[in-house]
């Protein structure tokens, strides 16, 4: 029986009540949606609570689930539209306590920083979180979860034509963003040795 | 001008690729795309959380959720017909309301001729005190909400405990 087969099984006897069966999915594919969260929202925390609600999400509309289509493409494709959500959300906490009581914010290094331990991958998902969202949704689908086009207008709501527009701009920038870490990187280090 | 994602800007198949592979090859040099660990236990905590979740098939009836949804809006009329019915006695007629509960002498008439009396003096002074009050509830209210919206999204952190 090949992937997409098992997983269609396993989606038709979780929806008859078989949490053993949907347990099976979560082991398998929480990494994936957590790094698309991750990529998106920049923040590991708020990447755990997407996967929470995800995973919660799908597991109550079994019932939409198509078994034509990859369980993990099904899976993302909530993710995606949960975390655009969660940013425009986002856009409207224009201020927090931390911009009130900014005497009070520490200096030490976020949980995000400590789970990158290397620099320059940090430097990338620094350059991710710069793009506006709606070609980061395209770029993590792409090249971090190997989406077809097709899969990812599917899972974004877009045409082929415009997902294939988002791509090839978000080259540009992120190549952009990227030059711009390289340049920070490079002043912060003769900084230090000045 | 056409909308930005129109299809007359769409790269052909060719500029993608290319444009791809510089992607990719920008990524390798940073050692990416690669995948972040998920904190431990993650999965665990999901199954956890899915325990107490009704299996699927087991969601409300749809007539049961349409019950809900006439009560929510049967609530909301009757609000607003309550409220329609006091204006009327406050700023129209004040015995309207008493007239039709079967007059001001006694029983609901003359409880609804009270509420109205007592409220006239109340909504006059409102009136009366105009924009400036206006303006003052607005800001009241308006710096009420900008306070919960900053306390209520903020995390709460632990205070830590440096050992000694």
């Amino acid at each position: 029986m090949d992937q997409q087969a098992e997983e269609a099984a396993l989606a038709r006897r979780a929806q008859s009540g078989d949490q053993t069966a949907f347990g099976v999915l979560v082991q398998r594919y929480s990494g994936a949606v957590f790094n698309q969260a991750y990529r998106m929202l920049g923040d590991t925390h708020e990447a755990e609570d997407v996967v929470q609600e995800v995973m919660l999400r799908a597991y109550r509309r079994l019932d939409s689930f198509d078994p034509s289509r990859r369980f993990v493409t099904w899976l993302l494709t909530i993710s995606a539209n949960y975390c655009i959500d969660r940013l425009r959300r986002r856009r409207l906490n224009w201020l927090t306590l931390d911009d009130v009581a900014f005497w009070l914010t520490s200096a030490e290094p976020g949980p995000e920083r400590l789970a990158l331990a290397d620099e320059r991958r940090a430097a990338v998902q620094r350059a991710l979180q710069r793009l506006p969202d709606t070609y980061r949704g395209v770029t993590v689908l792409r090249y971090w979860h190997d989406l077809s086009y097709l899969e990812i207008a599917e899972a974004l709501g877009l045409t082929e034509a415009t997902v294939k527009t988002r791509l090839h701009r978000a080259r540009k920038l992120l190549e952009q963003e990227l030059q711009a870490e390289e340049e920070t990187n490079q002043w912060d280090a003769e900084t230090r040795l000045s | 001008m056409g909308r930005r994602d129109a299809p007359e800007l769409t790269p052909t198949d060719d500029e993608l690729a290319a444009a791809e592979e510089s992607v990719r090859r920008t990524l390798a040099r940073y050692h990416e795309p690669a995948p972040v660990p998920p904190p431990p236990g993650l999965a665990a905590r999901v199954l956890a959380a899915l325990q107490a979740e009704p299996p699927p098939g087991s969601r409300p009836e749809p007539a049961r959720r349409r019950l809900g949804l006439a009560a929510v809006w049967a609530g909301a009329a009757l609000v607003f017909l309550l409220l329609a019915f006091g204006a009327w006695g406050v700023l129209v007629n004040s015995l309207a309301p008493a007239s039709v509960a079967g007059g001001p002498a006694a029983g609901l008439g003359q409880l609804l001729l009270v509420l109205t009396l007592a409220a006239k003096p109340l909504v006059n002074l409102l009136a009366s005190a105009g924009a400036t009050a206006a303006l003052v509830v607005v800001a009241a209210a308006g710096g009420a909400w900008l306070w919960w919206r900053i306390v209520s999204t903020t995390p709460f952190t632990p205070p830590v405990e440096i050992p000694q």
